[in-house]
C-alpha cells in the first residue's frame, strides 16, 4: 500500500505538470508546439506507472480501477501531443474520446461513492470528479466550439494545484516518511 | 509480474479491455457518422490497441482463467489488429480492399462458431454473448461490403456500430469493472 502511495503521488505530480503547462498554453501564454515534449514524456510514464498499478503483484481492485482510467489519460496527452506534432487543426476524434472518457469516468463515479470511508476516498472522489468535468469541458470546447479556452485554462491550472500536485506532494510525503 | 490474484481481479481486468474496446468501436462510429478526420483518430486508436493488445495477452495468457478470458481477449486482439491495419492504411495511403476481405474471411469464421458453440448458450450471460458474436459478426459483413463491394453505407454503419460499442464492449465493460457482473 506504501509503494502505491509513493507511486500515485509521484504520478501525481507528473500530472499536476502536463495540466499546468497544457492550461497555460490554453490561456495563450507558451506556443502549440513548446508542450510536446512534456505531454509525451508525462504519457509514457503515467503509461508505466499505471501498467505497474494493474500487473503487479501488489494489485488491489482500487488500483485496477485507479490504472484503467489513468490510462485513458495517458492516451489523451499522448493524443494531444501528435495532433501538435501532426499539425492537426480538427481534433474532432480528440473531442469525441474526451466524451466518452467523461461518461465513462461519470458512471464509475456512481459506484465507488457508497464506499467513502476515510479522508483518502473522499479526496479520490474529488479528484475523478474533477477530471469528468475537464474531459467534459474539452468536449465543449472542441466537438461543439463552444468559446470556454480561457476558462478551461484557468479550470486546468486549478486542477493541477488542487487536483495533482497537492494531493500528489502530501502523500509522496507521507509515504517516505 | 504477477496476473492476478484471483478470478475476481481477472473479471476487472476483461471489464478494463471491454471498456477500452467500446471507446475503440465508438471512435470508429463517430468517423463515419460526422466524417472526421480519419487521420486525426490514428494515434488514438494506436494508443487503446496497444493497450487492448496488453491487457489481452495477461488474462489469455496467465495463470488464472475463466470461462470469458479466452473468449474476450480472442475478439479483443482480433480487433485491436483490424484497426491497427486501418491505421497502417491510413498512415501509408494504402486502400482497404485487404481488410474487407479479411473481414469476409472472419464473418465465415465467426458464423461457424456462432453455430458450434449454441450449446454454450445456456451459460450465465451466454444469451448476451451469443447476441454480442452475432452482432460483430454483421459488423464484419458490414466492413466486406464497404471496402470491397463498395456499397455506401457508412451512416447506417456508423449508426449500427455505435450501438454495438456501447451494448456489447462499452457496458458490459463498466459492470465488469465495477463488479456487478461476475
Amino acid at each position: 500500500m506504501k509503494l502505491f502511495f509513493q507511486i500515485g503521488g509521484f504520478t501525481s505530480l507528473l500530472v499536476a505538470s502536463v495540466i499546468w503547462v497544457n492550461g497555460l498554453w490554453l490561456l495563450e501564454k507558451i506556443p502549440k508546439k513548446s508542450i510536446v515534449f512534456v505531454n509525451l514524456f508525462s504519457s509514457f510514464i503515467v503509461l508505466s506507472t499505471s501498467i505497474f498499478s494493474i500487473f503487479s503483484s501488489y494489485v488491489t481492485i482500487t488500483s485496477i480501477y485507479g490504472g484503467t482510467m489513468t490510462l485513458l489519460i495517458s492516451c489523451t496527452y499522448f493524443w494531444l501531443a501528435s495532433n501538435i506534432i501532426c499539425d492537426v487543426d480538427n481534433m474532432a476524434g480528440l473531442g469525441w474520446f474526451s466524451l466518452m472518457v467523461s461518461v465513462t469516468l461519470s458512471v464509475l463515479l456512481i459506484s465507488p461513492i457508497k464506499s467513502i470511508s476515510s479522508l483518502w476516498y473522499v479526496w479520490n472522489y474529488f479528484n475523478w470528479l474533477v477530471w469528468c468535468v475537464l474531459f467534459f469541458l474539452y468536449f465543449l470546447m472542441i466537438i461543439l466550439k463552444v468559446k470556454i479556452n480561457k476558462f478551461i485554462g484557468y479550470y486546468s491550472i486549478f486542477a493541477s494545484i488542487v487536483n495533482a500536485f497537492l494531493p500528489g506532494f502530501l502523500s509522496l510525503m507521507t509515504s517516505i516518511k | 509480474m504477477v496476473v492476478t490474484h484471483n478470478v475476481d481481479m481477472l473479471t476487472r481486468l476483461e471489464g478494463a479491455i471491454l471498456i477500452y474496446l467500446g471507446i475503440l468501436f465508438f471512435l470508429n462510429s463517430v468517423s463515419y457518422i460526422t466524417k472526421t478526420n480519419k487521420k486525426e483518430i490514428v494515434s488514438g486508436r494506436i494508443f487503446l490497441s496497444i493497450l487492448i493488445i496488453l491487457f489481452s495477452f495477461f488474462i489469455m495468457f496467465g495463470k488464472i482463467k475463466d470461462m470469458y478470458s479466452i473468449e474476450i481477449g480472442g475478439i479483443a486482439l482480433f480487433f485491436s489488429c483490424l484497426y491497427l491495419w486501418h491505421d497502417f492504411n491510413i498512415i501509408f495511403n494504402i486502400s482497404n480492399e485487404g481488410i474487407g476481405y479479411f473481414c469476409l474471411y472472419f464473418f465465415v469464421l465467426g458464423v461457424l462458431l456462432i453455430f458450434y458453440s449454441a450449446e454454450y448458450i445456456a451459460r450465465p450471460w451466454g444469451i448476451w454473448l451469443t447476441a454480442s458474436w452475432v452482432s460483430w459478426d454483421f459488423l464484419l459483413a458490414m466492413y466486406y461490403f464497404m471496402y470491397v463491394k463498395k456499397y455506401n453505407i457508412h451512416l447506417f454503419f456508423g449508426v449500427y456500430f455505435f450501438l454495438v460499442s456501447i451494448f456489447t464492449a462499452w457496458l458490459p465493460g463498466i459492470l465488469f469493472l465495477t463488479g456487478k457482473l461476475q
